[in-house]
């Protein structure tokens, strides 16, 4: 599970061009959107591309989303519980 | 004066269905006559947006004192007319209308790539439209226009009941995120999304590009949005001309890689030639350069 938060991490920082932060800088707890990586609306599209490209989960339901984009914590669970590849 | 626009379109549900019930019982040209009675009332009356019309023509523009006051009515007509148009060829009269589409070969280029597009437009003219024209070149060519007015939403909702096509393609932008599931599947379905570049809500971020040698602010949504999803980027413009002609404009853009402010610097270079070309038909209503003391 570790591996997976870290490969996760990295896969955000270069897909959402975060220049400035490090796998470290991440907190597993961190919020990923609002006051902690501070992401918006378009990095979520591009990390709901990211989840389809990668580990083919379709993500549908904005609802859904908001909990599974909560934290590295929560995503990594449902990474590692919906991957198809 | 706040600059943004404040979310409202002005027309009502009633005022619609005046137009609508013109248009089916005494044709489109005399709805265009009709627009005449309106329009002095909104010159009188509608101060904020008489102001941000007279400071486009006057200091954007550089027209007389003169001019830029006739300007504003004749661009109030101009603008009633696409309404006209849009409420006709909505409710199915399509066939009183001609068109011409000027670089159609990049729209069939891109949807021979599969991937989707994006299409900025700018609220001139009479982009909503564009829908109905495209369709009538290919099939496939399902746009799907995302739209951030809750006014609007209004209004579509009783054009729904009198026209003939359902409105099953617009995307209403949400604090919910789920205009970006639809964005998303959209694309993944070879659809193409057109989305307009030059109106911002506060609650919007916005990025700042001279238009018409002086700095405005545009949404960062669509700039975004079109720099980081590889899909190709075109600008489009459906422009009226005279005789119940529509003249669409495609034109591919070069987009490097999140580069917004790049795209935005294009946009606006682009908006330009098409603000010289059709200078009645810019359509926002309201202090737009926030210039206006």
């Amino acid at each position: 599970m570790d591996a997976l938060k870290k490969e996760l991490k990295e896969n955000i920082i270069e897909q959402l061009n975060l220049e400035e932060f490090t796998v470290e800088d991440i907190d597993n707890d961190d919020a990923l959107f609002g006051d902690g990586l501070g992401l918006d609306s378009i990095d979520a599209l591009e990390l709901i591309v990211m989840l389809d490209k990668d580990y083919g989960i379709k993500l549908t339901d904005p609802e859904k989303s908001k909990e599974i984009f909560q934290s590295i914590n929560v995503l990594a669970e449902y990474v590692a519980t919906h991957r198809v590849k | 004066m706040a600059a943004e626009w404040d979310g409202k379109s002005r027309g009502t549900v009633f005022g619609f269905k005046v137009f609508v019930f013109f248009i089916k019982n005494f044709g489109i040209p005399a709805a265009y006559a009709l627009m005449h009675l309106p329009i002095p009332y909104f010159c009188l009356f509608s101060r904020k947006n008489v102001r941000g019309l007279y400071y486009y023509f006057r200091k954007r523009k550089r027209y007389s004192w003169l001019q830029s006051s006739l300007n504003i009515y004749k661009g109030y007509y101009q603008f009633g007319q696409t309404l006209i148009d849009k409420i006709a060829i909505q409710s199915g009269l399509r066939e009183k209308y001609t068109y011409e589409f000027d670089g159609i070969e990049h729209l069939k280029e891109t949807l021979a790539l599969k991937k989707g597009g994006i299409l900025i437009s700018a609220h001139v003219g009479n982009f909503e439209l564009a829908q109905y024209f495209f369709n009538d070149l290919d099939e496939e060519a399902n746009i799907s226009i995302v739209i951030t007015d809750q006014d609007h939403e209004h209004i579509k909702a009783y054009l729904g009941s009198v026209v003939k096509k359902k409105q099953d393609n617009f995307i209403i932008v949400k604090d919910d995120l789920s205009h970006i599931f639809e964005i998303n599947a959209a694309l993944a379905q070879n659809k193409i999304i057109c989305i307009s570049g030059d109106r911002y809500m506060d609650v919007t971020k916005t990025m700042e590009a001279p238009l018409l040698n002086k700095s405005a602010k545009f949404p960062v949504g669509p700039f975004h949005l079109a720099t980081r999803l590889d899909v190709p980027v075109l600008f489009v413009y459906v422009m009226r001309e005279p005789k119940r002609h529509y003249h669409l404009y495609a034109r591919k853009v070069a987009v490097t890689r999140r580069d917004a402010n790049d795209l935005l610097t294009k946009y606006t270079q682009s908006l330009e030639e098409i603000l010289n070309q059709y200078p009645l038909q810019w359509f926002n209503f309201y202090d737009f350069w926030d210039d206006i003391a």
